[in-house]
């Protein structure tokens, strides 16, 4: 029962790290209708400055968090800025903007390689001593609480960030009707930025929080993107609560099939060496079973 | 002349043009390194056509492509390579197989996964294209990162008759194969944009709910022009083996993926021609900052790895093109024409 006991804790932990960037995927979604396909290089490059940070210029723990965050904040601004204000200026159509975040994407990706080149599992100190807590046969590490806690914290913030302030309330007007939004005197640009500059802050924590356990690799953005992709469409794009639970619940359905995957098919397939494709499968059974995820209500749409 | 003739005559313009720019260029150009090159421009031309048509005229995003093209390559290579573990067996039979598994797969896919629309269906097939290459690096015939080698060379008839009979350099015998089925490629693709299919995909892409209402089963349409140009991907990949006698996963991954979108963008999502010229621009990069890596190295005696920057060049290169031409070059540069004819037009008033 002890291994039932560390799969679903491993998976809770591993689960909050999706939570965290589904909830970058839903906010942009939410706000601008684009899906942001830099968002995993948002989570890789927010890591990665976090360990330069530590590593070369050996600035404590509160300043690389706040400088990471900082930077990856402006770029995603920039992104919104310099890239898709352009082409949404000139009308463009779907196609376009997706192309435009991937071509950000690896631009993006391109940075993350120019600042540890392509070193694997780059990492820095966990945030306080990293010591192994046995919970009832289960072993977990301190930073695993950390995990846990921020993305909790996290997710509070920004449901009370869009529930009860103002600039929250006009973002979510922008997504519901830009041009009423408008006409209420809403600027609709400024909220498109400050929910992307929003989105990049959140992939930032999560590349932070989850480096001093598993490592950042420059490469490793199509995973995470694709990982919180899924957890957001299981949750119902747009839907905040949702992309967190299923971002969970992700966690724990891609431990307990590796944990006993191996088992499971009697050995045939080891199955830890396709963990990935867990996440991408499930995401694909979703897309074509019910693409308005689990939250949804009735779809309808303009033709 | 009729306006249908004139049309005749400038489609048989281009592909006479084309023709001669494939034949011209090697007796121009005898060294082998650029004639592999060109080879390898060739391949994933015949990649980025289909790409194209699917991108451009059935208005569905790929992220994909690559590992179709890795599965007919790997399939082929494993079927006749003779190293250990592998089959060995005459490319007669790897090819066809490679090729006909491959196209009816990508069929069986695309029934699925071609009713999802815009960003879930570029989410899907990147889905695809990542579990593709990881099958590739774990599945254990394949051998892992490094790859296998030994995998039997094309010749055009056979070893002997190439070498002694038509006296071809292994590098013109694969540019003459690969450039062949680029033409025919290009010949296949030219007559289905100009038949009823390739008016149906117009219509499609222009309002996909009245195609639907004019009858027209955009689900069949859409199906048809995946599984077409995952047929061009799978051709293509076996050239690949067949040429390069050794194959990797990290020659068939995700970046190759968004590279051939690239390409397909950059060259003009709508035009035949421009995803060759998509494909010759993007390759040529890459070795031009080869070259720009080895002189600077030379220069000043630094070990620059300048291989991998490559990725944010073409990241720039999508974002600028997709903003400031968003027709692609090509497509631009045919749109710029057609301006300039009209104008031309309008002045000596001949349109009605």
């Amino acid at each position: 029962m002890s291994a039932f006991l560390q799969y679903t804790l491993s998976g809770i932990i591993s689960g909050s790290i999706y939570a965290l960037i589904a909830l970058g995927f839903t906010i942009i979604y939410k706000s601008t209708n684009i899906i942001n396909f830099a968002q995993g290089e948002f989570v890789v490059l927010g890591g990665l400055l976090a360990v330069f940070f530590s590593e070369r210029l050996h600035l404590p723990l509160v300043l690389n968090i706040l400088f990471s965050v900082a930077i990856v904040g402006c770029i995603s601004f920039l992104l919104e800025f310099a890239a898709i204000r352009p082409c949404k200026k000139k009308n463009a159509n779907l196609l376009t903007l997706i192309i435009v975040t991937i071509g950000a994407a690896i631009l993006l990706r391109g940075l993350s390689m120019a600042i540890f080149w392509k070193d694997p599992g780059k990492r820095f100190p966990p945030f306080t001593s990293n010591a192994t807590i046995n919970i009832g046969g289960a072993y977990i590490i301190t930073q695993d609480i950390w995990i846990f806690a921020v993305t909790l914290v996290t997710l509070l913030l920004v449901m009370i960030f869009f529930e009860h302030t103002i600039t929250g309330k006009s973002m979510r007007a922008c997504a519901s009707h830009k041009k009423a939004a408008q006409l209420m005197g809403i600027n609709v640009e400024k909220m498109t930025s400050m929910t992307f500059i929003l989105s990049g802050i959140l992939g930032a924590v999560a590349g932070i929080v989850i480096t001093p356990k598993l490592g950042m690799s420059y490469d490793s953005g199509v995973y995470w993107g694709i990982k919180g992709f899924c957890a957001a469409v299981l949750g119902s794009m747009g839907n905040l609560m949702g992309a967190v639970i299923c971002g969970i619940f992700l966690g724990l359905i891609e431990a307990y099939v590796t944990g006993y995957g191996d088992v499971a098919t009697l050995h045939l397939i080891q199955v830890s060496n396709y963990r990935e494709l867990i996440v991408i499968f499930l995401m694909l059974v979703v897309l074509l079973v019910k693409p308005a995820g689990l939250f949804a209500g009735k779809e309808t749409s303009r033709v | 002349m009729t306006a249908q003739k004139k049309e005749i005559l400038k489609i048989i313009m281009r592909r006479l043009l084309l023709l001669f720019v494939i034949i011209i260029v090697p007796v121009i150009c005898k060294s082998n390194y650029y004639r592999g090159i060109l080879i390898i421009i060739g391949i994933y031309s015949m990649i980025i056509i289909g790409l194209n048509m699917l991108i451009g005229y059935a208005g569905q995003v790929s992220l994909g492509h690559a590992g179709l093209f890795g599965l007919a390559a790997y399939i082929s290579g494993i079927m006749s390579s003779t190293t250990q573990g592998k089959f060995g067996l005459p490319m007669a039979v790897s090819i066809p197989s490679a090729i006909i598994f491959t196209t009816f797969i990508s069929f069986l896919i695309g029934i699925p996964i071609l009713k999802l629309k815009g960003h879930y269906l570029a989410m899907a097939t990147l889905g695809l294209g990542v579990i593709l290459s990881t099958l590739f690096i774990h599945v254990p015939i394949t051998d892992g990162f490094d790859g296998f080698r030994k995998i039997p060379f094309l010749w055009i008839g056979g070893e002997d008759f190439a070498t002694k009979t038509l006296h071809l350099s292994p590098k013109l015998n694969s540019y003459i194969i690969v450039w062949t089925c680029v033409f025919l490629t290009v010949l296949i693709s030219e007559n289905i944009i100009n038949s009823r299919i390739g008016r149906a995909l117009k219509s499609i892409h222009d309002s996909e709910p009245a195609a639907l209402s004019l009858g027209i089963s955009v689900g069949k349409y859409k199906n048809t022009i995946f599984t077409l140009s995952s047929f061009y991907a799978a051709v293509a990949g076996c050239l690949f083996a067949h040429y390069k006698r050794f194959i990797a996963p990290s020659d068939f991954n995700i970046t190759y993926s968004i590279t051939f979108v690239t390409m397909v963008v950059v060259g003009g999502a709508r035009t035949i021609y421009g995803a060759i010229l998509g494909a010759a621009l993007l390759t040529s990069l890459t070795y031009v900052l080869q070259g720009f890596e080895e002189y600077l190295n030379k220069a000043f005696s630094i070990d620059f790895n300048i291989g991998d920057y490559h990725i944010v060049i073409y990241g720039m290169i999508i974002i600028l093109v997709m903003i400031f031409f968003p027709k692609g070059i090509a497509g631009s540069f045919i749109h710029i024409l057609k301006k300039i004819v009209r104008l031309f037009l309008k002045k000596q008033k001949i349109y009605a």
